[in-house]
């Protein structure tokens, strides 16, 4: 989990990854910045994510990127 | 027991709403209602909401069309003629659902013995929008006149609706009299085994005016205006076919034993869509004639109580002879 | 007459529908609905409304096949010695196949009823080069009211069921109710399955709430339309008609007026059909939110049409950039040219086709080429400059999050969307682009000096209508950024206050509305599609 934090702090600095639960509805991510974040995931995690897991339950908060990290590395093995 | 206690107060409450509704806009039309029929006033269409400025009872005809009718039949020129008194109600372009509503205007006051429709407007394509429009802006006028909230003065709300004001031409218009646009009339009325029918909805306002003409003592009575671009044999036969079902009579004056014989080459002003003052001239004679001879229409020259005629008659021929 | 039709004949569906449902045993509810939309696009497109039929049924069958490609594709999975690689590329081939016929079908109706006479027209010269003549007239056949939004509702179908998001309905009538919805199918919101399908289906009866909720709703739209937006559609086609006759003062104003006009048709139109779902007890998605509180082009198309640009981010955006060759590019870019300038370059591919589909969906037109030509420049350009503009306004000691900042951002942006607009109401790509020229080489304030303005269409009592209007709208609108809703705290007054908003708002649109004989009626604009 920490992993991504530290992606998150990398491409956007200065945001309270921690606590928020709204940071697509908050357009804190933005689809630029989300790209760029799923490239940095899949290379990190050795994960393929497609299109379909863009989805603002995925992306809105820590907890649920780490659950879908989790899942798909799950799925690939 | 409690469910129907609601249901009652709901539909109370409702009932009351649109009580309210129906009252806001009865007193909206009445502060946007024209406070007399002059276009100063904001009246829409006030030359031929003349007619509502005449003394009661003293119209015998009334004409009722579109712009085929207002440049072509010319009352004070019936007056000069025959002594008959007449008004032009039409308006440009238009449609029955308004035609039926002149009517009624019109018949608040008058008894006319002869109304003369133009048959232009029969086939003019009436929708039912523009219809059910006319409906509602005849029940509440503020959809009619809304656009008056930008010059509403004090006495649009506490005056009262009066009609003083008539036109001086009596709806007749010299807007081109003296214009000259020369028609190509090699085509006109050429036979043709077509009829051209016309529309449900024009037919159903159609009988509601014969009704209401018939339910003030007025004969219903079918024109068509010599126009060369307007009107041809089908449109002929349709109306003729019509006139039969409904029981009224029916002049054509492109054709016949009633045809006007207008000279294409000066006698319109846009190229046989409507007469100029000579064309019309011709017309308002044969109408004369008709009317007199057919419908029996009385000669109130000699009457002194239609004196207001002579004066507006004078004033018509100074007009004709400054043109 | 032909623009308060349509609104006209929604007024009667819509009041049919809500007596018929409500005294309907629930499980006939949803199949009121589905014959009001239905006799709703009976009455305004006739025949037409057999394409809307076999939209249904060719977006059902697909995802019936979908459905069943995916659980022979878990058998199969399951049973032991399966090499998982091949079997899940062999059924990913073959659900993608029917995926795309699938979309086929639908885009390929759309492309024929809508865009064949400027495709045709397109290809003149390469046609002409091989010696074939191009087809000017269209099929002839007319266009069903609402294609093209019903249509990018039916691929969003397909493609949640390819991507297992939802699993495809086997329920033919709940499809369709989905699908032709008469509330939203003529001017949007674009909704996903997953929004609305479900409570259509519900048949929830009417309760009063959802009742003053939606008639509020839709009296405050029928008064944006007819107060507003009817009212500077004179002024606004007269200039547009003929530019040539009018300086670049003349036709900023027109430009302005016509970006306040959309505004005030479209969003009215989206009131209306949030209202008419919201008696159903449907929620619609939202599709503005406070469009010009943005500061950026890209902010904008998120507050602006927002189920358009999310359809279009969801179902293109994504996708592309998400596909193997787009990655690749983007792999490269980010070597070559750094991890923030990269992305941005290699996502111009993507954008691309974002805005080349959000050009042409607008309409058969050069214009709505331009128009998407113009947001992708903005748009990428805006995203590769960041870093540059960074460093520019650090070193120039301007405070990014500062107010004066903000409010620069402001009013470029709004400069932005009315030239945008402008070339977007062009009657073509030509016109667009002489109108902008002569708006910056002929301005001037003269008309605006000596009056001429005033005669245009509009005089100072409509002025003073629209600024009203603008005001309300701006105060309303602030009071939604601050996440106020004003109408859903009304609910708790009681009824004679609840009463006399209705009444109120239905009074400014009799009184104010800009309808009759002295006024001009929009073409509906977006009901072209």
């Amino acid at each position: 989990m920490d992993a991504l934090l530290d992606i998150l702090e990398d491409l956007r600095p200065g945001e309270d990854y921690r606590s928020r639960t709204d940071l697509v509805d908050a357009r804190v991510l933005d689809s630029l910045t989300i790209l760029a974040l799923v490239s940095e995931l899949e290379d990190t995690f050795d994960i393929s994510i497609p299109a379909v897991e863009i989805v603002a339950d995925n992306f809105n908060s820590l907890a649920g990127m780490w659950a879908m990290v989790s899942r798909l590395r799950d799925e690939d093995l | 027991m409690v469910r129907v206690v609601r249901h009652i107060r709901s539909t109370a409450i409702a009932l009351t709403v649109m009580a309210v509704a129906v009252a806001l806009l009865a007193g909206a039309s009445y502060v946007v209602m024209p406070k007399n029929n002059q276009a100063e006033f904001g009246q829409v269409d006030a030359a031929a909401h003349g007619v509502m400025g005449e003394p009661a009872n003293s119209i015998d005809v009334l004409f009722l069309g579109d712009s085929e009718a207002f440049s072509s039949f010319s009352p004070l020129q019936l007056w000069g003629e025959r002594g008959i008194t007449s008004y032009t109600c039409a308006t440009s372009a238009q449609r029955l659902s308004y035609t039926r509503t002149l009517l009624a205007r019109a018949l608040k006051r008058q008894r006319p013995r002869v109304v003369m429709l133009e048959t232009d407007c029969v086939y003019a394509r009436l929708t039912l929008g523009d219809a059910a429009f006319r409906l509602l802006s005849d029940v509440f006028p503020i959809f009619e006149y809304h656009d008056r909230w930008k010059h509403l003065r004090p006495e649009d709300i506490a005056g009262s609706v009066r009609q003083t004001w008539t036109d001086e031409l009596k709806g007749f218009r010299l807007d081109h009299a003296m214009d000259i646009k020369a028609a190509d009339d090699s085509s006109h009325m050429a036979e043709t085994d077509k009829v051209a029918k016309v529309s449900r909805l024009n037919r159903l306002h159609l009988n509601e005016i014969h009704r209401m003409c018939t339910e003030h003592g007025a004969k219903l009575v079918l024109v068509s205006t010599p126009s060369t671009v307007n009107w041809n044999m089908a449109r002929h036969r349709g109306i003729e076919q019509f006139a039969r079902e409904m029981g009224v009579d029916y002049y054509d004056f492109n054709l016949g034993e009633h045809e006007v014989p207008i000279d294409w080459s000066c006698e319109t002003y846009d190229g046989g869509d409507h007469l100029n003052l000579a064309g019309a001239k011709k017309v308002t004679s044969a109408v004369g004639a008709l009317l007199s001879e057919v419908y029996d229409m009385p000669d109130h020259r000699q009457d002194a109580a239609f004196d207001a005629w002579n004066d507006a008659y004078n004033r018509y021929q100074q007009r004709l002879s400054a043109l | 007459m032909k623009s308060y039709i349509s609104l006209a004949v929604l007024g009667l569906v819509l009041i049919a529908a809500v007596m018929l449902y409500q005294l309907a045993p629930r499980r006939m509810r949803p199949v009121v609905l589905l014959a009001a939309s239905y006799g709703y696009v009976w009455m305004l497109s006739g025949a037409l409304l057999t394409f809307l039929l076999f939209s249904t049924a060719s977006i059902w069958a697909t995802g019936m096949v979908l459905d069943a490609l995916r659980s022979r594709r878990a058998a199969e999975l399951a049973e032991p010695g399966a090499s998982r690689r091949a079997v899940k590329q062999r059924y990913q081939r073959l659900m993608r196949c029917m995926l795309a016929t699938g979309a086929a079908a639908n885009l390929g109706v759309l492309a024929a009823l809508k865009y064949l006479p400027f495709f045709a027209g397109l290809a003149k010269p390469l046609l002409a080069a091989v010696g074939v003549a191009a087809p000017t007239a269209g099929l002839g056949i007319g266009v069903p009211i609402g294609i093209s939004f019903y249509t990018l509702q039916a691929i969003s179908y397909l493609a949640d069921v390819y991507r297992g998001t939802i699993s495809a309905d086997r329920n033919p009538v709940r499809l369709a109710l989905f699908l032709a919805f008469f509330p939203q199918i003529m001017e949007g919101p674009i909704a996903r399955y997953g929004q609305t399908a479900a409570r259509l289906w519900e048949g929830r009866p009417v309760t009063a709430e959802a009742l003053f909720g939606g008639s509020a709703r839709i009296l405050w739209g029928l008064a944006k339309k007819l107060v507003v937006a009817d009212r500077v559609n004179a002024l606004v086609k007269a200039v547009f008609d003929d530019y040539g006759s009018y300086d670049g003062g003349v036709i900023a104003l027109a430009a302005v007026l016509y970006t306040a006009q959309l505004y005030f048709d479209f969003s009215g139109a989206m009131d209306i059909a949030v209202g008419a779902g919201r008696i159903f007890g449907v929620s619609e998605p939202e599709n503005f939110r406070q469009p010009f509180a943005s500061r950026t082009a890209s902010e904008f198309w998120q507050r602006w049409h927002v189920t358009l640009g999310s359809w279009f981010r969801d179902y293109v955006f994504y996708p592309v950039s998400l596909s193997a060759p787009v990655k690749r590019l983007s792999a490269a870019a980010r070597r070559a040219l750094g991890s923030r300038v990269g992305p941005v370059a290699a996502s111009g591919v993507a954008l691309a086709c974002v805005w080349l589909g959000n050009g042409l969906w607008h309409g058969a037109g050069g214009q709505y080429l331009l128009f998407g030509a113009y947001y992708f420049v903005l748009i990428w350009t805006g995203g590769l400059v960041v870093p540059l503009a960074e460093r520019l306004c650090l070193h120039m000691g301007i405070d990014r999050d500062g107010r004066a900042w903000h409010a620069w951002q402001h009013l470029r942006t709004l400069a932005v969307i009315v030239v945008g607009e402008l070339i977007f109401r062009a009657a073509s790509a030509e016109d667009a682009l002489s109108m902008v020229w002569r708006l910056v080489t002929t301005f001037s304030f003269a008309s605006f000096a000596d009056g001429t303005v005033l005669t245009l269409g509009m005089d100072a009592a409509d002025v003073a209508v629209v600024s009203v209007a603008v005001v309300v709208l701006l105060v309303v609108g602030h009071l939604r950024e601050r996440g106020m809703h004003p109408l859903r705290r009304m609910w708790s007054c009681p009824w004679p206050a609840r009463a006399a908003l209705l009444l109120a708002l239905a009074m400014v649109s009799v009184v104010f509305g800009a309808y009759g004989a002295s006024y001009v009626p929009i073409d509906p604009m977006y009901a072209q599609f």
